[in-house]
């Protein structure tokens, strides 16, 4: 699994255990628990659209910054990988809203606060089904993306996952 | 960094967000809601980007230097 359908198979696993979590807590309400669409842009292809859920208004999309690679060792042999993202979290203030003025704002707030739970406990490694996986993930710079015109409210956030000591074959 | 290349740098990333930009506006079309960014939004993305990319070239001199 390549390292963007990583950190997607990473959210998709862990947002309804975060999502609890967070409700049980008192920290979200319940009706901003649900899972947003969780978007890799590299595989959207006509006639997927049936993939996505289209009655929910909010996604999560990953883009791959960059990938830096060092070698630490005397003889070259391992080396250590440093993967950054962007994730774009955004949702629209829609019918969903009814009466509530509020709605996009704590929604937003509820899809930080559940994606940031999900990659903190998934800070010391996250392992995918096919044994693909991250030694250490951390979230880093979150800063505010909103479209008043839209009725959109989004976050844009840094997300930096490290593997070491990969074997050079 | 000349002003030509840390031109070039910016340009690059404003183009990457472009790029970003038109996925966007593919996922919109799927979803039916418009999720695009607008025009300040690039420039402010590219922005952030180039920050990030000067801030690690001057800690990589900076290390350069001082380790000889």
């Amino acid at each position: 699994m390549d390292e963007v359908s990583l950190v997607i198979d990473l959210l998709d696993n862990q947002w309804s255990t975060s999502a609890t979590t967070l409700v049980s807590a008192g920290t979200i309400n319940v009706s901003h628990s649900g899972k947003p669409n969780l978007i890799d842009v590299r595989s959207i292809e006509k006639n997927k659209g049936v993939r996505y859920d289209l009655s929910s208004k909010d996604v999560i999309i990953v883009f791959e910054d960059s990938n830096t690679i060092d070698y630490p060792t005397v003889f070259y042999d391992v080396r250590n990988e440093t993967y950054s993202f962007t994730l774009h979290i955004r949702t629209v203030q829609d019918e969903r809203a009814g009466t509530d003025a509020d709605f996009g704002k704590d929604r937003l707030r509820a899809l930080y606060l559940i994606t940031r739970h999900a990659i903190e406990s998934k800070r010391r490694g996250y392992e995918s089904s096919d044994n693909s996986c991250f030694n250490q993930l951390f979230l880093g710079a979150r800063s505010e993306s909103n479209d008043r015109a839209k009725r959109l409210f989004g976050y844009k956030l840094n997300l930096e996952a490290k593997r070491f000591a990969q074997t050079v074959p | 960094m000349s002003f030509r290349k840390a031109t070039e740098v910016f340009t690059d990333f404003l183009e990457r967000e472009k790029q970003r930009n038109i996925q966007m506006l593919e996922v919109s079309r799927l979803l039916r809601v418009d999720l695009t960014f607008t025009n300040e939004e690039l420039i402010k993305n590219a922005e952030e980007a180039y920050i990030q990319y000067m801030e690690k070239l001057i800690v990589e001199q900076a290390e350069a230097v001082i380790n000889g």
